[in-house]
């Protein structure tokens, strides 16, 4: 039972918005922060629904991992809505809060409790840190609170990084060190997410061993002890999102002396080789770096040259609606060469992109290209790219491209890292490439 | 302290109000709905309603206020989402559904709309979570289309007038956004049509505007579901002296047969021996199957259910199973909303946000059997390492597919969940061998 309206035009992608402003909500990146740190609770000062929204992120993410055959082996913290209601918005809603928390400590017994507000809590205006001060002293332990208001007060990752930051600064001290043991920071799907499997398996060639995922992954207990890591890496990738985890790291190598393995990050090929290079060079041992990157350089070398057949010459168009705050093209872009593909067009979605969003991606197609060689390659900035889809054996996209019969594969929102994660998209492409008649949607890798 | 409501989320789904109203609007042909404000509750909103109808994502468009427009109102945001929809959009009608935070604004959006010069009618309404769960926001929904009922009133003197006319009923309360909820309509409506009613309307689950104007036209409400839709009922009842029966919604062969025989007791069916008949036909083929199968495997023990869902759901379905298909020492359901509701087939009843601690209690000291509820309950379940074999009866639901026009109510749905758990019992033997 669909119900159609009729569109006057041909809006081309599937998602009808931009993201030229708050996208997200600060409250999710405050409970992902300590989402599975036992000995946590969480409250959010909001409506119900609002941590439904959080649990269903979660939901999402859980079936992701278990649909790759991995199992989480944790559970997560309790998530508590406030329940803010309309009277609330009268009278306030300081009260139900404070019921909340008695709840929580009588229902739960957290260690420690994390309070976020939502943007109802921001336009009511209650003093929610005053609050979780009060609670504080009464419970005699730890809360923290992040009043940001929802998207008032910025995006997922805002919440996320002052969630992270007050963790840092209120129970994290100087530990002597542990040797070889990592930290990892940021979240990227967590412990069974390809990012940190991944360099789980490639630090494992220098002898290393992860000992942490944080934030968001420790539990409580053990957060005093995550100082003795003797290297901390940051699971990041291009995107300025992603500047927040830089600053993060930063801030954690100042505050405990902890190296870290920044600027440059797995995601690529040529990236994830110049940060096994600056891993072994921070081991001063660039010889065993260079034999780690000639092993991993054969397995992927090996592996192309089993799709090669059916990938080379294929045309393919490359599809950007995604910004640079979240995407870089080179790393697709590379790919296609690795697997020898005819790069007949990009496209930039006209739909989807601010005029200053345009800009840089256009930019960094156009230094792409320089780079590369391959200076004639058409960039498409005005929609009329349909003959080039039609052409196409294969469109590589951000977003998916509503009626039209073209092979289509969703360029991961979440950064496949390493070798694995190069093998992982060629794969994909491969098999989308092998498909026998036309099943319509797009694939995911 | 004040009596406890809070809703702890692991232990339940509580879509927000935006959700609801947005899922009954939608549901109404040639409708465009504008949620004002950020994306983020826009994008849930839409994605519940997309994930059942394909075509909502280009039903549904956001304006996006920044701060600023929660403190000096959000007109500029507003005007510019309706210039988008009429620039894009050609819709019969548009719904502006303000989220919590933009609701304690107080825009006038009819106000607005009427500056915006539109060619098609706009209906605005206040409906973020503020307001409450999914079933406040549909009843808002629900309520807000029955201002306009009011306004567009036409005379009832049709129910007397047409000589050859069948006794009709509306069915107020049900939502093709649920878990089967479109597969359960259509059977809904073809039981009731096979034992000799005309519907009339069915609000929310998927009549055109114009049926939903001549509701009053018809004999008997309907109520399916007593939280999305009993308030209305009841203001149906006043303002056009329309009947209701609070029927629930039937499930299991017995069940669906009870449910009828209420409804013929208010409203007579002309032919209720037809369904008899079916139901008669179903009972002795499951049966049958029951048996042939117990022979080869054994009865359909489980040492424990939990049924987890909404009130309606959640009884309906208790009864069901333990009265007709599988044999347990305990039963537990985990009402998902508050609810009168005390089904005798249960051994224990938990309600959310009331009996959090036992939930969790009955989560940690699971010991194996069959969940009937979501893909929530089965996640606990996983992190928990507790062994289940299970069936979704309720959203969300991530790990199973819907692709078949086979209900969850009725008779065709007593059928449908009777192979269910016999095939999830089943590939549980099946596992437990190719494990080992």
């Amino acid at each position: 039972m669909e119900q159609g309206t009729k569109a006057k035009n041909k809006l081309a992608t599937k998602w009808l918005f931009t993201k030229n402003r708050s996208c997200s909500c600060t409250m999710p990146g405050v409970w992902r922060a300590v989402g599975f740190c036992t000995g946590c609770a969480v409250i959010f000062h909001s409506p119900a629904g609002c941590a439904h929204v959080a649990t269903l992120m979660d939901l999402g993410a859980q079936y992701r991992i278990i649909g790759d055959h991995r199992n989480e082996n944790m559970d997560t913290v309790p998530l508590i809505a406030s329940d803010l209601q309309e009277k609330d918005s009268i009278f306030g809603g300081a009260e139900r809060l404070r019921g909340c928390i008695a709840y929580v400590m009588e229902t739960w017994r957290p260690q420690c409790l994390v309070i976020a507000t939502s943007c109802v809590a921001g336009v009511i205006g209650d003093d929610v840190q005053q609050e979780a001060d009060d609670a504080e002293a009464t419970y005699q332990i730890p809360i923290l609170c992040v009043p940001y208001g929802g998207f008032l007060g910025g995006e997922y990752s805002d919440g996320y990084f002052q969630a992270t930051r007050l963790i840092m600064q209120r129970f994290i001290k100087p530990q002597p060190r542990i040797p070889g043991s990592v930290l990892l920071l940021g979240d990227q799907m967590g412990p069974c997410g390809q990012y940190a499997r991944e360099v789980k398996r490639l630090l494992a060639h220098f002898g290393l061993e992860v000992k942490w995922q944080f934030p968001g992954y420790v539990p409580f207990a053990q957060w005093k002890d995550l100082s003795a890591a003797s290297l901390l890496i940051p699971l990041n990738y291009a995107g300025q999102t992603q500047g927040g985890l830089e600053k993060t790291a930063a801030e954690w190598s100042a505050a405990f002396g902890t190296p870290a393995i920044r600027d440059v990050y797995p995601v690529g090929w040529q990236n994830t080789c110049a940060w096994l290079r600056k891993i072994a060079r921070f081991l001063n041992n660039e010889a065993l770096g260079e034999e780690v990157i000639a092993r991993e350089e054969t397995r992927l070398s090996n592996f192309t040259a089993t799709i090669l057949s059916v990938t080379k010459n294929k045309k393919a168009v490359l599809g950007i609606g995604r910004g640079p705050r979240w995407y870089n093209p080179a790393e697709t872009l590379n790919t296609m060469r690795r697997m020898q593909m005819d790069i007949t067009a990009i496209v930039i979605y006209d739909n989807k992109l601010t005029a200053e969003e345009k800009e840089s991606v256009v930019t960094a197609v156009e230094d792409w290209k320089t780079s590369s060689g391959l200076p004639d390659i058409p960039v498409i900035t005005d929609g009329d790219y349909q003959q080039y889809l039609t052409d196409a054996d294969v469109l590589l996209t951000t977003d998916e491209i509503m009626n039209n019969p073209v092979k289509q594969f969703f360029i991961p929102m979440v950064p496949l890292a390493g070798t694995d994660g190069e093998i992982l998209m060629m794969r994909t492409i491969y098999r989308l490439l092998c498909r026998y008649g036309n099943k319509g949607g797009i694939a995911y890798a | 302290m004040p009596e406890p409501n809070w809703k702890t989320a692991c232990h339940h789904m509580s879509v927000c109000a935006l959700t609801g109203a947005s899922a009954f609007f939608s549901s109404i042909p040639g409708s465009f709905i504008l949620i004002n404000g950020p994306l983020w509750c826009y994008f849930y909103a839409m994605k519940y309603v997309e994930d059942y109808d394909a075509s909502a994502l280009r039903r549904f468009h956001c304006t996006q206020p920044e701060g600023n427009a929660l403190v000096y109102g959000t007109e500029k945001d507003l005007l510019a989402g309706l210039d988008f929809v009429k620039t894009n959009f050609t819709p019969e009608r548009v719904f502006v559904i303000n989220n919590c935070s933009v609701s304690l604004v107080g825009d006038d959006i009819a106000g607005i709309a009427s500056k915006a010069g539109l060619p098609w009618p706009v209906y605005a309404a206040d409906s973020g979570g503020i307001a409450g769960d999914f079933p406040e926001g549909y009843e808002i929904a629900l309520m807000r289309v029955i201002d306009e009922i009011e306004k567009n009133a036409v005379t009832d003197s049709i129910k007397a007038d047409a000589p050859d006319r069948k006794p009709s009923v509306n069915l107020l309360g049900l939502t093709p956004t649920y878990f089967r909820g479109e597969e359960d309509i259509a059977e809904l409506r073809r039981l009731l049509e096979k034992a000799g009613y005309r519907i009339n309307a069915i609000p929310g689950g998927g009549s055109t505007w114009e049926e939903i104007m001549r509701l009053p036209e018809a004999d008997l409400n309907i109520v399916l579901r007593d939280e999305l839709a009993l308030k209305a009922a009841r203001r149906l009842k006043q303002e056009f002296g329309m009947p209701f029966l609070s029927a629930g919604i039937p499930y299991g062969v017995k069940g669906t047969l009870q449910w009828l025989e209420k409804i013929h007791a208010v409203f007579p069916a002309e032919n209720m021996e037809a369904v008899k008949q079916e139901a008669e036909t179903v009972s002795a083929r499951l049966q049958f199957r029951s048996s042939n199968m117990q022979s080869l495997w054994g009865p359909l023990w489980f040492d424990s259910i939990l049924v987890a869902a909404p009130p309606s759901e959640a009884a309906g379905i208790a009864e069901a199973v333990r009265g007709e298909w599988a044999d347990t020492g305990n039963l537990v359901i985990h009402f998902t909303q508050d609810t009168p509701l005390r089904p005798a087939a249960a051994n224990k009843i938990c309600i959310a946000g009331k009996d959090d601690a036992a939930m969790k209690e009955t989560f940690e000291n699971w010991s194996g059997g069959l969940v009937l509820g979501s893909s929530l309950e089965t996640s606990r379940l996983v992190r928990l390492k507790k062994p289940f074999i299970n069936c979704n009866i309720v959203l969300p639901s991530y790990h199973e597919i819907i692709a078949t026009d086979s209900p969850l109510c009725g008779i065709r749905g007593a059928a449908n969940l009777f192979e269910k758990i016999w095939n999830a019992k089943l590939q549980d033997c099946m596992d437990a061998v190719t494990e080992k």
